[in-house]
């Protein structure tokens, strides 16, 4: 005891010669926090709703439906659409990546940001294109750019873009070690999942956010599209619209009044984007109101951040 | 500078520090609103500058903080809003922040160890006892903390001027709270066998 009590001993004699934080500190660090709206957008928007929605329900003094018990096994159909985008994704020409490179990731995007308007949530919707350089290796840093096309913050106009130099996560966008086989990946799904979500939605939650933000080998890509299809509880969703405005067929998980879907080429079966839609009214929304959606236009390989990939 | 997140209806958040709403609270809302972002700052910059302060001086302080806050802000897309209290993340971010001025640190050191051996005691008898016996503790600690490796100075450091508990320290450098254990354990054997040599009641075994 005598040892830690000496050293807090230590650390308040020290403290005489420390001023406390200046004005002028506040004012250097708080004029940094402030950037365009897009490229805040967090990675994994999906969890962050779910953990306000069901803080709500907590809170409303509701009672949930435990998740366990319950969650049918997949469905035939959507299994069959996750085996051909499977196919699809093999069949993609793997793209060379060294570690100073960047993934290069173009999506338009639309998503709801949840205000609070004297006391109740509302939801106030941003819709732009967003481009972002992600480090292949994590070690250099990212960039990322945001075109508002509707409903731009005060002093932030659309039709122009926003830098945020360095607004990329800093981990590591190019996964050579990923599985590779549907057993394996269903497994790293589970283990790399964060959140306060039950397991299997976690997991598939994990798979978006995976396929989204970084660039997959196509074995790696195909291994994650079979190891959704063996997540307990989920179906198919006809006729699900990107942002962009293409029609495709979705696979879905529901949990707690979200239903995550991932939206894939009716023709092709390549994956084109995903949305989350409210199953149940929420922030004065209608029950099956869309509240994010990203449609992926590009993917490719740079040197740099910043630089346009050729055509 | 409209800080308007103590508007955030009390049935969604989980309450913060002196009522506030939480801190995973105001770090969601400023993803919308950057400038909520201050909220954090406001509530931890104390604690944080004081902690950076003892470690790599009044003159780097400034600097540590102001990129703690910074790396945080860019990171806060990725915090876990489960969390409700930010404080051992941005310890963790601040750890990090320390680590990139191992020289400063131990410059510091070598400094704080010359002033704790050159400094003259005068005055009363039973004062001059009281000030060489302390002289020699801080001498004895500062030894000791220079002796350290770097992950065992943390979580000491972090346990003694942070006030973090073991969970909160495991959660802020990304450890299990058995690797902070076995690491504070290390870290204060060695402390108190440098006390030792001028306090021998110093060895005792903390209960429990």
């Amino acid at each position: 005891m005598t040892d830690l009590t000496d050293l807090r001993n230590f650390g308040r004699d020290l403290d005489e010669d420390i001023p406390v934080p200046s004005p002028a500190l506040r004012h250097r660090v708080i004029s940094t926090f402030a950037e365009p709206p897009g490229p805040a957008r967090p990675r994994r928007t999906r969890t962050r709703r779910a953990v306000i929605a069901s803080g709500v329900a907590v809170a409303a003094g509701l009672a949930t439906a435990p998740w366990w018990g319950g969650a049918p096994a997949i469905d035939a159909q959507a299994a069959q659409i996750l085996d051909k985008a499977a196919v699809a994704a093999r069949r993609q020409t793997p793209l060379a990546v060294r570690p100073s490179q960047f993934v290069f990731i173009s999506e338009l995007m639309m998503y709801a940001g949840i205000n609070d308007h004297n006391g109740k949530p509302v939801a106030r919707f941003y819709q732009g294109q967003l481009e972002s350089w992600y480090s292949a290796s994590g070690a250099r840093k990212g960039l990322t750019r945001w075109q508002p096309r509707s409903a731009p913050l005060p002093g932030h106009p659309t039709g122009r873009w926003y830098t945020t130099p360095g607004g990329a996560p800093n981990a590591p966008a190019y996964l050579p070690g990923l599985p590779t086989t549907a057993d394996a990946m269903l497994v790293y799904l589970y283990q790399h999942s964060t959140g306060s979500n039950p397991p299997d939605q976690q997991a598939f939650i994990t798979a978006g956010d995976l396929i989204r933000d970084n660039y997959l080998r196509p074995a790696a890509l195909a291994a994650v599209f079979l190891a959704v299809a063996r997540i307990p509880g989920v179906s198919v969703v006809h006729g699900a619209v990107t942002v962009d405005g293409r029609r495709g067929v979705a696979v879905q998980r529901t949990f707690g009044g979200d239903s995550q879907q991932l939206i894939f080429d009716p023709a092709t079966h390549a994956f084109i984007g995903e949305r989350e839609v409210t199953t149940r009214p929420f922030a004065q929304l209608k029950a099956g109101a869309v509240l994010d959606s990203t449609a992926i236009l590009r993917i490719a390989i740079v040197n740099e951040a910043g630089q346009q990939p050729g055509s | 500078m409209h800080a308007e997140v103590n508007k955030r209806p009390a049935s969604i958040v989980a309450e913060g520090p002196a009522g506030g709403p939480a801190d995973s609270a105001v770090i969601g809302a400023s993803m919308q609103d950057p400038e909520q972002f201050a909220v954090i700052y406001d509530r931890y910059s104390p604690a944080l500058h004081r902690y950076a302060g003892r470690r790599v001086g009044a003159e780097d302080a400034d600097d540590v903080v102001a990129a703690t806050f910074l790396a945080a802000f860019r990171a806060r897309t990725r915090y876990d809003l489960d969390r409700p209290d930010a404080r051992p993340w941005l310890f963790g971010i601040l750890t990090k922040e320390i680590a990139r001025r191992r020289r400063t640190e131990q410059a510091r050191l070598r400094a704080l160890a010359r002033t704790c051996a050159d400094r003259p005691a005068a005055g009363h008898a039973d004062q001059v006892a009281a000030d060489v016996s302390a002289q020699a503790t801080r001498r004895a600690l500062v030894r000791a903390l220079r002796g350290l490796a770097p992950a065992d100075r943390d979580v000491l450091l972090l346990t003694a001027w942070g006030e973090l508990s073991y969970a909160e320290i495991a959660e802020a450098l990304g450890v299990p709270v058995g690797t902070v254990r076995s690491r504070l354990n290390r870290a204060r054997r060695k402390v108190r066998q440098a006390l030792g040599g001028t306090d021998p009641t110093a060895i005792t075994e903390e209960p429990s």
